[in-house]
C-alpha cells in the first residue's frame, strides 16, 4: 500500500488515540477502582457502625446474648483440645475437613490445628438462640457473607472462635463451632470500636468488640469480638464488572472519535492535498502536451489555512513556469533561426569560393579553408581574367563572424569585377581600397595578396596589401617572396599600391596562407611560425600540391594538439604548368590530312569529352576540306595550331591561298524538302554553330581563321 | 568508315566511324552498287561518331534519288552530335529520322 499522507495522518491519529485511551483507561482504572473500594469501605464502615450501635443499644445490658457468650466462652475454655498431635496428615484443607466431618458427623470446627467439639448441634441451637439470632440479623443488615464471634486468648495470643454464621446457607453444618483458633498478629484494640480491617486472611472483615455493660449502658468489660466478613470475591467481581462497562464505553467513544478524526482530516486536509496533487499532475500533463497553449490549473482549495497559501503559491509558480517556458521557447526559436541562418550564410560563403581543386593546361590550383566560426573572414579566389591571364588572391579580414564575412565578400567581388574591366593591378587595388575605405564605420580592413599570372609572358604581377609573404616553390628550392608590403585594404584612402613582377615559368608554385597558419599556438603558447612552414615546404619541393597541403595540415594538427583553432586558416597553392600545344604544318596537302589531324588531336587531348572531340573533328573536317579543296596557290601550305588555355581551346588555321573569307557566306538552313535544294554550303553553318568565337583575318598573305571553343 | 548492308525485313545500311569528307564517297559508292528493290531503306547511325557537311551532301543526293524512284530511307539512332548537325542545317526537317 502506498504510504499516502492520508494513511500517515490516520495512522498517527490512531496511535495517539490508542495511547490516550490506554493512559486514560489506566488512570481511570486505578482511580475508579480505588473510588469503588473507598465507596465500599464507606458502606461497610457505616454497616459496622450500625451493628456496633445495635450492640450498644440493643445487645443490651443483661440480655441473654452476653450470658450466652460467656457460657460458650467458658465451655470452650474448658474443652478445647489441642490437636497438634493428631497423627493424620492431609494433602489439602478440604481433605482435612472431610476427614473430620466423617469422624464427627454431627459437628465440626476447623481453624488452624485446633478444634473443639460441641456434643450436639440441636442443643447448641436451642441453647444459644440469641447468639444465632444476633448473627443472623447482623449478616442480613450488613449484607455480609458471614459473621462470627471470637475471644482473645492471651495465653496462646490467638483468637478463639466461639461461633460462626454464614448467610444463605442455614444448613447447620455450615455453622462453625466454638473453639477454633485464629492466629492474630496484633492485639485487638480495645479502645476502638472497630478493631481492624482486612486483618484476617486479607479478607474484608469488620470487628466489633462486645462489652458487658452496666445499667446505663457504659461498657464494663470486653467479652469477645464480633466479626462481620464480607464476600471479597463478589465485591471484586462487581467492581471489575463496573470497570469493564466503563472501559467498553470509553473504547466505543474512542472509536467514534477516531472515525470523526479521520473524516475531519480527510475533509479538512487530505481532500485539499488531493486537489493540489491533481492540479499539479494536470499541469504536468499540460506541459508535456506538444503544440498546445499551456494553461494555469487552479487547484480550487477553499480552506483558509496553509493549504490555501500553498495553493496560491502553486498558481503563481505555474504562472512563473508558463512565462519562463514561453521565454525559453521564443529564445529557442530565435536561436534555431539564427543558427540556421548562420549555417546558410556559411554555405553561401563557401559556395562563393571557387573549387578547392583546379587543373588545366596552364595552372594547377589547390586551396584549403577552415573557418574558426560558422562564417569566417578568410577568403581565397582565382579566375581567368582572359585567355592568358589568371588572377588569384588570398585575403584575411580583421575580425571574424558575419561582419568580417560581409566585408570580405565586398572586397572579393570588387577585386574580381575591377580586374575584369581593367588590367592595371595597381589601379584596381587603388580603387578597391578607396571603395572599402568609404563608409567603413566598423573600421574593418583586409590584408590581401593579389597576383596575376601572365601565361604568355610567364610572369607573375602582384600586389601585397599587408598580407603574409607567400613562398615561391621551385623544383630545387623554396624561397619566401621578397616583396613590398603595401598598406592594408580599407585602412587609408588614396593609398598608391605598388605592384611587382617576377618571372613565373613552368613548374613554379606560389604558396599563400593566412596568419591562421603561422600564428597557431600549441599548449606552451608557442607559435607555429615561419621556420616550420619553410621546413615543411623544403621537404616537399617535388611533392604534389595535394601532398604539400596534407603535410602542412597534419604538421599543424600535431603541433596545436588539443588547442582549439582560434583563427580562420586558409592556404592557396598556384602552380604554373606548361600548356598543351599541338601544331601541324602541311605542304601541298590533300584531304588525307583531315584524318591525320583528327586522329592526332584526339590522342593529345584525350581527356576532352567525346562529344566535344567529335565537334572539333567536324570543325577540322569542314575548315581543312575548304582549304584543301577550294584554295588556289602555287604551293599550298596549311598550318594548324591548338592550344588549351584554361577551359578554352584556341584553334588557328592558316593557309596561303587567295584571300578568302568563308565567314561572309550566309548560313544555310533547310525548312522542307524540295528537288532543287543545292548540295553544299552547309559546312560553315555547322562550324559557326559549334564554336564560341570565330574570326577571319589576312595576315602575312595568309588566310587566318581563329576559333575559340569552350570545352 | 565501315559500311554494312543487310537484307532482312528491310534493307539496312549500318555505318561505323566518321561520315566526313574522306568517307562520304564510300557511302555513295556502296549504295550505287546495291540493287535496291525495297520501298524503304534503313540507315543505322548507331555506331556513327559524327557527320560533316560532306556526309550531308551524300544523304541529300540519296534523298533526291530515292524521291525520284518513289522510295525513301529512314535514319535511325542519331547521337547528340549528329542531331546537332541535323538541327543547325535543317536536315532534321527533310529526312526521316527515327
Amino acid at each position: 500500500m502506498k504510504n499516502t499522507i492520508k494513511l500517515k495522518i490516520i495512522t498517527l491519529g490512531l496511535i495517539v488515540s490508542i495511547l490516550a485511551m490506554a493512559v486514560s483507561l489506566l488512570v481511570s482504572y486505578f482511580s475508579y477502582k480505588n473510588a469503588l473500594y473507598d465507596q465500599f469501605d464507606g458502606t461497610i464502615d457505616k454497616t459496622t457502625e450500625d451493628v456496633d450501635k445495635r450492640f450498644k443499644e440493643e445487645i443490651w445490658y443483661g440480655s441473654d446474648f452476653v450470658d450466652e457468650i460467656k457460657e460458650i466462652k467458658e465451655y470452650v475454655a474448658n474443652n478445647y483440645t489441642d490437636n497438634h498431635d493428631d497423627p493424620e496428615t492431609f494433602d489439602t484443607y478440604d481433605d482435612k475437613r472431610h476427614h473430620y466431618a466423617n469422624k464427627y458427623p454431627s459437628i465440626y470446627a476447623l481453624y488452624g490445628e485446633t478444634f473443639i467439639l460441641y456434643p450436639s448441634l440441636a442443643e447448641f441451637l436451642t441453647k444459644y438462640k440469641d447468639i444465632i439470632s444476633m448473627l443472623d440479623t447482623s449478616v442480613k443488615v450488613s449484607g455480609a457473607k458471614n459473621a462470627f464471634i471470637c475471644y482473645y486468648d492471651e495465653t496462646t495470643s490467638s483468637l478463639v472462635q466461639l461461633v460462626e454464621y454464614r448467610v444463605g446457607n442455614i444448613d447447620i453444618k455450615e455453622i462453625y463451632y466454638p473453639g477454633s483458633h485464629i492466629a492474630v498478629t496484633e492485639t485487638p484494640n480495645q479502645e476502638s470500636s472497630v478493631v481492624s480491617k482486612y486483618s484476617v486472611y486479607g479478607k474484608m472483615q469488620k470487628t466489633i468488640p462486645i462489652y458487658e455493660r452496666d445499667k446505663i449502658g457504659e461498657p464494663e468489660g470486653l467479652i469477645a469480638y464480633f466479626f462481620i466478613e464480607y464476600d471479597y470475591e463478589k465485591v471484586e467481581q462487581e467492581i471489575q464488572h463496573t470497570i469493564l462497562i466503563q472501559f467498553a464505553t470509553l473504547g466505543a467513544t474512542s472509536v467514534v472519535l477516531i472515525i470523526l478524526y479521520v473524516l475531519g482530516a480527510h475533509f479538512l486536509i487530505i481532500r485539499n492535498i488531493n486537489k493540489l496533487k491533481k492540479a499539479s499532475s494536470d499541469f504536468a500533463d499540460n506541459l508535456s502536451a506538444n503544440g498546445e497553449e499551456i494553461k494555469t490549473i487552479e487547484p480550487g482549495v477553499k480552506s483558509n489555512d496553509e493549504l490555501r497559501t500553498l495553493s496560491n503559491t502553486f498558481v503563481s509558480m505555474e504562472n512563473s513556469l508558463i512565462n519562463y517556458i514561453n521565454v525559453i521557447k521564443e529564445q529557442t526559436i530565435t536561436e534555431q533561426k539564427m543558427n540556421a541562418e548562420l549555417s546558410v550564410a556559411s554555405k553561401i560563403q563557401l559556395e562563393a569560393l571557387p573549387n578547392k581543386e583546379y587543373d588545366d593546361d596552364n595552372v594547377s590550383i589547390r586551396a584549403f579553408i577552415h573557418p574558426a566560426k560558422e562564417v569566417g573572414g578568410d577568403f581565397y579566389d582565382y579566375f581567368y581574367i582572359d585567355e592568358t591571364h589568371v588572377a588569384f588572391s588570398i585575403q584575411d579580414v580583421s575580425g571574424k563572424g558575419i561582419p568580417a564575412s560581409l566585408f570580405m565578400m565586398k572586397g572579393k567581388e570588387l577585386i574580381k569585377s575591377k580586374l575584369h574591366s581593367d588590367n592595371s593591378l595597381e589601379k584596381v587595388m587603388y580603387e578597391v581600397n578607396n571603395e572599402l575605405t568609404t563608409n567603413n564605420t566598423e573600421s574593418l580592413f583586409i590584408t590581401s595578396f593579389v597576383g596575376i599570372l601572365d601565361l604568355k609572358k610567364n610572369e607573375l604581377t602582384f600586389v601585397n596589401a599587408g598580407h603574409e609573404r607567400p613562398y615561391i616553390i621551385k623544383k630545387d628550392r623554396i624561397q619566401q617572396l621578397q616583396c613590398n608590403s603595401n598598406f592594408i585594404l580599407g585602412g587609408m584612402e588614396d593609398f598608391k599600391y605598388k605592384s611587382e613582377t617576377i618571372p613565373f615559368d613552368k613548374d613554379t608554385t606560389i604558396f599563400l596562407h593566412t596568419d591562421g597558419l603561422n600564428e597557431s599556438i600549441n599548449d606552451d603558447r608557442e607559435e607555429f611560425g615561419y621556420d616550420r612552414i619553410t621546413e615543411i615546404l623544403n621537404k616537399n619541393t617535388s611533392s604534389s600540391l595535394d601532398e604539400i597541403i596534407e603535410d602542412l595540415n597534419n604538421s599543424l594538427k600535431e603541433f596545436v594538439g588539443d588547442n582549439e583553432q582560434f583563427d580562420d586558416l586558409t592556404m592557396l597553392l598556384v602552380k604554373r604548368i606548361e600548356p598543351k600545344n599541338l601544331d601541324f604544318k602541311f605542304k601541298k596537302p590533300d584531304i588525307s590530312i583531315i584524318d591525320e589531324v583528327n586522329d592526332k588531336f584526339n590522342e593529345v587531348y584525350s581527356e576532352i569529352d567525346k562529344k566535344v572531340k567529335s565537334q572539333i573533328n567536324i570543325i577540322n573536317d569542314e575548315l581543312l576540306n575548304n582549304i584543301v579543296s577550294y584554295e588556289q596557290a602555287e604551293c599550298l601550305s596549311v598550318e594548324v595550331y591548338y592550344s588549351l588555355l584554361g577551359n578554352t581551346l584556341n584553334m588557328t588555321f592558316k593557309s596561303n591561298g587567295e584571300p578568302y573569307n568563308p565567314l561572309e557566306k550566309e548560313e544555310k538552313h533547310l525548312d522542307k524538302y524540295s528537288d532543287d535544294i543545292e548540295i553544299g554550303g552547309f559546312g560553315l553553318t555547322i562550324v559557326k554553330n559549334m564554336v564560341d568565337k570565330i574570326t577571319y583575318s589576312r595576315e602575312d598573305n595568309k588566310n587566318v581563321i581563329t576559333i575559340l571553343k569552350r570545352i | 568508315m565501315e559500311i554494312k548492308i543487310t537484307h532482312a525485313d528491310n534493307l539496312t545500311i549500318e555505318l561505323t566511324g566518321r561520315l566526313d569528307t574522306v568517307t562520304s564517297t564510300e557511302l555513295a559508292d556502296a549504295v550505287a552498287k546495291e540493287t535496291i528493290t525495297e520501298k524503304l531503306v534503313i540507315i543505322d547511325f548507331k555506331n556513327l561518331e559524327y557527320i560533316s557537311s560532306a556526309g550531308l551532301r551524300v544523304l541529300l543526293a540519296l534523298k533526291k534519288q530515292f524521291t525520284a524512284e518513289d522510295r525513301d530511307f529512314e535514319i535511325h539512332n542519331l547521337n547528340d552530335v549528329v542531331k546537332e548537325v541535323f538541327n543547325v542545317t535543317g536536315f532534321i526537317n527533310i529526312l526521316s529520322v527515327k
